[in-house]
């Protein structure tokens, strides 16, 4: 078990920066997420914290010692691949003892370890298959497998579950979750599907184009994204994006979407952010679909016309023209609406974020 | 079966009826002069088979192939796993690592014979300047040591061919098996052993069959470096089966040596597919079962997690001891050294011989000859050229009857070459589309299989009948009967090449060819075609390479200008040897070398491609 700690960690490559100087604390035991687009760079950091990848400057330190000029496997890291990774000519147990015959454990130690995390995976009955002879699910059982049999002291897993079907998936992450807590071991995940990240993590770090945007816990990131970026990007679906004018009006502000006023008190800025809000004639106005609900008596309402209705079961998703703006609001499934319907959508000023159009930043 | 019919057609008539016309000269005594065939039934292998000349060719044979296949091997390997790195200029030594493979085996005798010449060889003014030795030393002249040295210029030919092979497979493997690999702690060996040779197990099934039966069937390199001798040091089967058959005029013994020798082929390459895939039928039972637990999986997946609540305790494992001499900085600096040396030795190896062949035919004829031997032309010129193209516009103009044949082979050479991989790109990528769709069809797997056997036989043994067939249809000396005489033996080649790139294509691009209404033939015309152009492009590389190259059957087959191939023109430069031939024959060695060399370093990465799709799989 170890704390990991990453101060300023760049990596070019060529003249295109991956990383670029993530600052990064994970307590002892904390289940870490990166999560961002492809290409953000958070498999790239990933690599650079299991030592793959040599980063161009900054630091790699697990409890507070680097590790940076150390080899991967001087770190004592396990990691687990999106493709898994498994050696294709070898069993099950001799994948998951290659690592400790490498470290030169006697017999008996390394049959126990294996023993032991195939019990806690239920990997026993496949121990002496070969991956051909796996299905998708059971490979990245043994990947895990894997990793655990090390007992490591951070253990690192690059979209373990993206190459599973749907309803595995969501199993699998159960299983991870459980596995972690139970373990206790410092887990790193790296991930482009926001929903992962919300359901494992203590703390997400939210990454674009190599910058760290923002880390915190799961509902902090999503309740108050600190930029249009991680706002929507987390929440699915996407939270409803508008320009809107706006005016100062009595003790707040006015914004106009899709036509209509909208009337917002002041503390739907931050008193950091109020001097600067005070200028400018556009914001950027977002509201979560989850926040926005068909028919609901709420302080705030606009009125659009249905264009779609999307049931998805627990609840029911419905596209409306607000004016010339689409957005998504949640209904309840058993609200009977057809397209062409015009309804109200009411709403919390509470749920309404602001954005500076310019820099992208919350208000 | 449409598809298939014509390349079938060509192959088993032109490669079945010479097997079996030789089979029965095997096994007759026919007289070279009155043509008059006695049978003997199994007398010419019973005559043959004590013989301890034949023994003693045997045992060269095996010795040769055993030396030549692992040290290509090795040397292949070794330049595969260098040109896998990532360093500057690692596109440019790709290509210039093909060089030698491109240039034909008679140049490569003809260049290396040279440079181990005992009196002006480059070996030799290298070794005298560097004060190693204080006389030249006649290479060629000591039996072993010629043996050995046509041994090298093998390799040296031949090795890249395995590295290309090799590097397709290496690209193959998935990055992160070695990222794991690392973090299990396996150091760069261990890898080696343990994930990178495992992985390249079915390319290297394909290499030693390749490499084996290219070592077992070697001939250009001792016509054109030893002629078997000195004595019989050098004589191995290949060339003891020529020279019974074109020398003494024994034909039914020659068939009956070269009938061994295929036989020997055959049973290596059956060897081969056992050691090497002996678990295939095994996972193929194993993945149905593999599919059967995924199915209850499946229905699995939706209810709650299946982790124990209790789990077993893991222990702690004790940390990480170095084991490693060299770690943190100076490792990395050494890897970098090691690296940029590796490659600086690819470069010399690779390329120096043929640099020397241009430095060579550049260098005025007196400079050739000068004793001892210097390694730097005292002026370079151009009228080693002038005297082969324009071979009566020269001062002197005692040229060499070879030298003014020059021009015409290179224009046969290249008409046959031209037509040979044409019609093998038509007839080969339709056959190989139809093996590649249709894999459950016995027919077609059975014949492919036979097709691949065929590959297997020496062309040595098919020349013989070859000759007389073609004799007797009036086509001796001409260029139709080299183009037939190629296509044949490139054929299965060329029909491998183009199934293996048609089973790497997603076949629902051609569904959604017929979805739109193509007919099954302008699908393949406007969809397969258009997207096997890397697989059509190396499988043309391959074909226009042999074919250029080819060397014994041109040898037998032509005898005038209006036929004979520029590698026949280069060796017989060899036959009248005089001093101021030398330079002029250089210079065609050049001319011949160099048009496959261009056409490989321009392509060289479609050659990779080409390679990499699907190959494994076979």
């Amino acid at each position: 078990m170890a704390s990991v700690t990453l101060q300023g960690l760049s990596k070019n490559f060529g003249s295109v920066a991956a990383v670029a100087s993530l600052d990064l604390a994970v307590a002892n035991g904390e289940f870490l997420t990166l999560l961002g687009p492809s290409g953000c760079g958070k498999s790239t950091a990933l690599a650079c914290i299991a030592g793959l990848e040599r980063p161009s400057a900054g630091a790699v330190m697990f409890d507070a010692q680097p590790v940076t000029d150390l080899e991967p496997h001087q770190r004592n890291v396990a990691m687990v691949f999106q493709d898994y990774a498994l050696y294709p000519h070898m069993t099950v147990r001799e994948n998951m003892s290659f690592g400790l015959r490498q470290h030169r454990l006697d017999r008996a130690t390394i049959a126990r370890q294996v023993d032991a995390a195939a019990a806690i995976l239920g990997l026993g009955p496949l121990l002496d298959r070969r991956p051909v002879e796996l299905s998708g699910g059971q490979r990245q059982r043994v990947a895990v497998g894997r990793a655990v049999v090390r007992n490591p002291a951070v253990f690192l897993m690059d979209e373990p579950l993206s190459n599973l079907d749907a309803g595995l998936r969501v199993k699998t992450r159960t299983e991870i979750k459980q596995l972690q807590r139970n373990l206790g071991v410092t887990s790193i995940f790296v991930t482009h599907d926001q929903e992962e990240a919300m359901v494992l993590s203590d703390r997400i770090g939210v990454m674009r184009a190599g910058q760290l945007q923002q880390h915190g816990p799961p509902m902090e990131v999503y309740r108050d994204p600190c930029n249009l970026f991680v706002a929507s990007f987390i929440g699915s679906p996407a939270m409803n994006i508008a320009m809107a004018d706006v005016t100062v009006s009595g003790g707040g502000l006015t914004c106009r979407v899709g036509g209509q006023p909208v009337q917002l008190p002041a503390d739907v800025i931050s008193p950091a952010n109020a001097a600067r809000a005070r200028g400018m004639n556009r914001v950027v106005f977002g509201i979560r679909p989850a926040d926005l609900l068909v028919g609901a008596e709420r302080e705030l309402r606009v009125n659009g016309r249905v264009f779609l209705v999307e049931p998805v079961g627990p609840v029911t998703y419905v596209d409306v023209e607000v004016g010339d703006w689409a957005v998504k609001a949640m209904a309840d499934p058993d609200q009977l609406i057809s397209v062409g319907d015009t309804v109200a959508l009411g709403f919390s000023p509470g749920r309404v974020r602001l954005f500076d159009p310019s820099s992208e930043a919350r208000l | 079966m449409l598809l298939v019919a014509p390349t079938l057609l060509v192959v088993f008539l032109v490669i079945g009826i010479p097997l079996v016309y030789s089979l029965a000269l095997s096994l007759h005594r026919i007289n070279p002069l009155t043509q008059r065939w006695i049978f003997v039934g199994f007398g010419n292998y019973a005559r043959i088979l004590p013989d301890p000349d034949f023994v003693a060719a045997f045992g060269r044979t095996a010795y040769f192939a055993v030396v030549t296949v692992l040290g290509g091997l090795a040397l292949g390997m070794a330049m595969a796993l260098v040109l896998n790195m990532s360093f500057v200029g690692r596109n440019i030594l790709r290509s210039l690592v093909l060089v030698p493979w491109a240039m034909s085996p008679v140049a490569v005798g003809i260049l290396w014979s040279w440079m181990l010449n005992g009196e002006y060889g480059t070996f030799n003014a290298i070794l005298l300047s560097l004060g190693l030795i204080h006389e030249p030393i006649h290479w060629l002249g000591n039996g072993t040591v010629a043996f050995n040295f046509v041994a090298l210029a093998h390799v040296w030919n031949q090795a890249p061919l395995t590295s290309l092979l090799l590097l397709a497979g290496l690209q193959s493997m998935p990055e992160n098996l070695h990222r794991a690999a690392r973090i299990d702690g396996a150091g760069p060996m261990r890898r080696f052993f343990s994930i990178t040779l495992p992985w390249l197990r079915p390319m290297l099934l394909l290499v030693m069959i390749l490499t084996s039966i290219n070592s077992i069937m070697a001939f250009d390199l001792f016509w054109t470096m030893t002629h078997g001798g000195p004595g019989s040091a050098t004589t191995v089967f290949s060339w003891m089966g020529y020279a019974y058959a074109f020398q003494f005029f024994r034909f039914g013994e020659g068939a009956a040596i070269l009938y061994v020798l295929t036989i020997v082929c055959l049973i290596l390459a059956w060897c081969y597919l056992k050691l090497f895939l002996p678990a295939a039928p095994r996972s193929h039972r194993r993945t149905s079962r593999a599919a059967e637990t995924a199915l209850s999986e499946a229905s699995l997946a939706a209810g709650p997690a299946l982790l124990p609540r209790l789990m077993p305790a893991l222990a702690k494992l004790p940390a990480f001891e170095a084991r490693r001499w060299l770690s943190g900085r100076p490792r990395r600096i050494a890897a970098v050294i090691g690296l940029a040396l590796a490659a600086l030795l690819i470069f010399v190896w690779s390329f120096a011989p043929f640099f020397f062949l241009v430095l060579m035919s550049l260098s005025p004829s007196s400079d050739l000859v000068r004793s001892p031997p210097i390694l730097v032309p005292n002026s370079l010129t151009l009228e080693n050229y002038a005297y082969i193209l324009a071979p009566r516009g020269v001062a002197g103009g005692q040229s060499a009857v070879e030298a003014t044949r020059v021009v015409s082979s290179i224009w046969n050479s290249l008409i046959v070459a031209a037509c040979v991989t044409a019609i093998n790109l038509a007839l080969g990528s339709f056959a190989g589309y139809a093996f590649s769709r249709s894999p459950n069809n016995r027919f077609l797997r059975s014949s492919l299989w036979a097709l691949m056997m065929t590959r297997m036989t020496p062309s040595l043994a098919l020349i013989l009948p070859f000759f007389i067939v073609f004799k007797t249809l009036a086509l001796i000396d001409t260029r139709t009967a080299l183009v037939i005489a190629y296509c044949s033996l490139i054929l299965p080649l060329s029909t491998w090449m183009m199934k293996s790139y048609f089973d790497g294509m997603p076949p629902n691009i051609e569904r959604a060819g017929l979805v739109d209404g193509c007919t099954r033939f302008q699908m393949i015309r406007k969809i397969v075609l258009p997207l096997a152009r890397p697989g059509l492009v190396a499988a043309g590389i391959f074909c226009f390479l042999v074919s250029w190259n080819e060397f014994i059957f041109a040898l037998i087959l032509t005898s005038t200008p209006q036929a004979k191939t520029i590698p026949v023109i280069i060796a017989g430069f060899l036959v009248q040897l005089r001093f101021y031939d030398y330079g002029p024959m250089f210079a065609a060695s050049v001319m011949a070398v160099l048009p496959p060399v261009v056409i490989t370093l321009a392509f060289q990465r479609y050659l990779v491609r080409g390679m990499l799709s699907g190959s494994l799989k076979g």
